[in-house]
């Protein structure tokens, strides 16, 4: 059982190059034995702090001021040591690729229980348990760096629950998993929540816990604004759902944006594709990833991408831009052959972790980096670009210090200062509020709207919703299908399901 | 008892694998971002109740203290015959360990380097000479012992090293950022193929040609992105470690059985050997 009661909690200092996160004030909520609490609300509204409290992250780990009471199992949290908080409650993290100690997945999955400093075949004898309790079979003995994301999700889960701790905290457990993984997680939390385990979940994604959560916090600016109970959270009318900042409950609700029809008639009148690929085939050593893909991609339109893991997704978006030299097939630029060179002059890509590819010590260097003398644009136009993509007054600043959105349409800056044509972004929402995921839609409506195409891999049904044109569908190294986004997503569904 | 969790797990397997069963894990690793090297098998052997043929693993104190003598070994060394001794040593501990290609590899580079070392030493006294004779001379000491890390650090799991540590009473402040170290030293290589890509896209070449072109602006390529990414892993990492009970100062114990035996004394040993037989041949003046 966890109970927050009148809890205050500001940081003190700024933890790293980000500017210190904002506190919480006055929170008071409790999770009993059994029972599942989902705080959800805007990115920095204080949900995470949230959990760090229940962990005893915070002050623990991050240090700051806490006023008001933190009860684990009825006894204050700041008469336990973290090791003995840690005892009481398992965490799972946002990243899974930042929360393994371990290389391999079985050793991770006994950390905890080492920690504790149980006897080896004890700890054994667990581990091997909880594998087969939450069906992991195949992932166990492997090196981490062979499993992806959701399957490391589900390790890093197995490690918190090797040692069934009474009381169970996720922060944005599913903001870098796919459909599947979610719905391995959702499954795991039901379980838990049979076994009496009190289950908090900082969320963003609200869908996946539907049938698991008994109540839902709704937090703004650091306080509790409105509390549901599991019912009334769900006959809440979608608009004030909205209004609250939420994600959508229910992926059935997700309806397309009306859109003007340009780039479709362009693309169906058969005009010239900023980009065609025909019977492109990639390989990595022997291994066939490409298998004669086909895509046309128009200027003017945003495309999503969308297929299982291991179908092909990241080599062809790497052919496309030109990473990854095909083995067999044609590309045209505007209807000009193009090899892998020209292709990486003239297209682009944006990562999912944007961090990889920042390399300037500002962010007006950032802009022109790795430009020849001849192609760098003049200063007055570096302005311009940044204030189209709201980054005016951060000239000076060091990349480092920016918020992730920032983070990544100073990426986009990039591209856009030198005259790429094409833009592909890899899942450029995940982790994203509502908020969040409507300013990147709509950046990457402007960008196709100014005359690029651009190419987004997703799983994000609101995103596609609002932004997308059309969606492909990669299987087994070729574009199986695709389906025109329009009215109660149909089509697009139908693609998404079939990508798991 | 498995019930619900377990059937969620496995059908979200079924749905990633598809038909096809191992497609998917090898499809996996087109993505570029999964290192090629197999999974290391050491704790699946003690997991299926110890595996008798399994390849030669030292106990991590027996690897951190060959270590050391090593590198004292290579300072006293009195000559390349010496250190070519070593390294071939190094190489049999390497093919013992289960990294035949890895020590088979780093021996083929090292004679590629002491056969330029040679063909250098003939050259006529110069500014050339004397820069590359510095730079084989730091190849020829670093190679042996760059080696023997390398097979040390890639056989031992964290777990294991972490457990070992504590069982020498070695205090946490030491243990948990070794281990961090340990830990993210892998990361690194999957780091390098995002950078790769995104340098390429910037026009900046992730080539030895391009180093030699613009070699202030490739390293700083290399290095931003990996202080920026290095900071917020080693941190998140410490934190993910805390709410495991990293801190606890009972103990640790480690689900692989660990233990110094014979065979990892022979070895420290053989080590302790090397480096008396570097003193005592420098000492007499063998080799010259």
């Amino acid at each position: 059982m966890i109970e927050l009661c009148d809890a205050s909690f500001s940081y003190r200092g700024g933890a790293g190059a980000g500017p210190a996160p904002e506190g919480v004030r006055n929170v008071s909520l409790s999770v009993e034995a059994g029972r599942c609490v989902l705080v959800c609300g805007p990115s920095g509204c204080g949900k995470t702090t949230v959990t760090r409290l229940a962990n005893g992250l915070a002050p623990a780990f991050f240090p700051g001021d806490l006023s008001g009471r933190v009860l684990v199992d009825g006894r204050d949290a700041s008469g336990l040591e973290s090791w003995e908080m840690a005892a009481r409650v398992g965490s799972v993290f946002q990243n899974p690729r930042t929360q393994f100690f371990n290389v391999d997945s079985t050793g991770e999955v006994a950390f905890a229980l080492e920690s504790l400093a149980w006897p080896e075949e004890r700890v054994r004898a667990r581990v091997r348990e909880t594998i087969a309790e939450l069906g992991l079979e195949a992932l166990a003995d492997r090196s981490i760096f062979e499993l992806s994301g959701g399957e490391k999700q589900r390790v890093a889960y197995a490690g918190a629950w090797a040692a069934r701790p009474a009381n169970l905290v996720l922060d944005e457990p599913t903001s870098n998993l796919d459909e599947a993984s979610i719905e391995a997680l959702a499954g795991y939390v039901l379980e838990a929540k049979r076994r009496g385990t009190a289950v908090l979940v900082a969320e963003h994604r609200l869908w996946w816990l539907s049938e698991a959560v008994d109540e839902v916090v709704v937090m703004g600016e650091g306080r509790i604004v409105r509390r549901f109970g599991k019912d009334a959270f769900w006959a809440l009318p979608a608009e004030e759902l909205a209004a609250l900042g939420l994600r959508t409950r229910d992926l059935s609700d997700v309806r397309a944006a009306p859109r003007r029809p340009g780039a479709r008639r362009r693309a169906a009148a058969g005009g010239r594709p900023v980009l065609a690929l025909s019977g492109v085939k990639a390989a990595y050593g022997r291994r066939e990833a490409l298998g004669g893909a086909d895509v046309r991609l128009f200027a003017g339109e945003v495309v999503a991408l969308v297929g299982a893991n291991g179908a092909g997704k990241s080599t062809l978006c790497r052919a496309a831009v030109g990473l990854h030299r095909e083995s067999a097939g044609a590309a045209a630029l505007d209807g000009a052959p193009a090899g892998p060179k020209e292709r990486l002059r003239a297209a682009s890509m944006v990562f999912q972790d944007v961090n990889y590819q920042l390399f300037a010590d500002s962010v007006e260097a950032e802009v022109s980096f790795g430009l020849g003398k001849r192609e760098r644009p003049p200063a007055k136009r570096v302005g311009e670009i940044l204030e189209g993509l709201g980054l005016a007054g951060l000239e000076e600043r060091h990349p480092a210090t920016l918020s992730g959105g920032q983070k990544q349409r100073l990426a986009v800056a990039a591209c856009v200062a030198s005259g790429k044509r094409l833009l592909v972004f890899d899942e450029p929402t995940s982790g994203l509020d509502l908020g969040g995921m409507r300013a990147v839609a709509d950046l990457v409506r402007r960008l196709a709207d100014e005359g690029r195409a651009v190419l987004v891999v997703t799983h994000d049904l609101e995103f596609v919703a609002r932004a997308c044109d059309r969606a492909l569908l990669v299987e087994k190294g070729r574009v199986a299908r695709e389906a025109v986004v329009e009215g109660d997503l149909a089509g697009v569904r139908a693609l998404l399901a079939e990508a798991r | 008892m498995s019930g619900r969790a377990a059937e969620a797990g496995r059908a979200a397997d079924e749905a990633r694998r598809g038909s096809e069963g191992r497609v998917a894990r090898e499809a996996l690793r087109e993505d570029g971002r999964l290192s090629r090297k197999p999974p290391r098998d050491s704790a699946s052997a003690a997991l299926r109740a110890g595996g008798s043929r399994r390849p030669f693993r030292a106990d991590p104190r027996a690897g951190l203290a060959l270590l050391l003598l090593w590198a004292l070994a290579v300072f006293f060394s009195p000559g390349l015959w010496f250190e070519a001794l070593m390294m071939l040593l190094v190489v049999a501990f390497g093919v013992a360990a289960g990294r035949a290609r890895l020590a088979l590899g780093m021996l083929a580079l090292y004679a590629v380097a002491m056969a330029c070392m040679l063909a250098v030493s003939q050259l006529d006294a110069g500014m050339l000479k004397t820069m590359l004779s510095s730079f084989f001379l730091l190849l020829r000491k670093v190679f042996p012992c760059g080696l023997l890390a390398a097979v040390v650090v890639s056989t031992t799991h964290v777990n294991e090293f972490m457990s070992a540590l504590s069982r020498m009473r070695v205090p946490r402040q030491v243990t948990i950022p070794l281990a961090v170290m340990l830990r993210y030293v892998p990361a690194i290589r999957e780091d390098w193929r995002f950078i790769k890509d995104a340098m390429r896209m910037r026009g900046v070449s992730p080539s030895l040609a391009g180093f030699l072109r613009r070699p202030g602006m490739t390293v700083e390529c290399l290095y931003v992105p990996l202080m920026m990414g290095a900071s917020n892993v080693a941190d998140e990492l410490s934190m993910a470690s805390v709410a495991r009970g990293i801190e606890n100062p009972a103990p640790r114990t480690c689900f692989t059985h660990i233990e110094f035996r014979v065979a990892d004394g022979v070895l420290v040993a053989a080590g302790v050997l090397v480096l008396a037989a570097a003193i005592a041949c420098g000492a007499l003046g063998a080799g010259r």
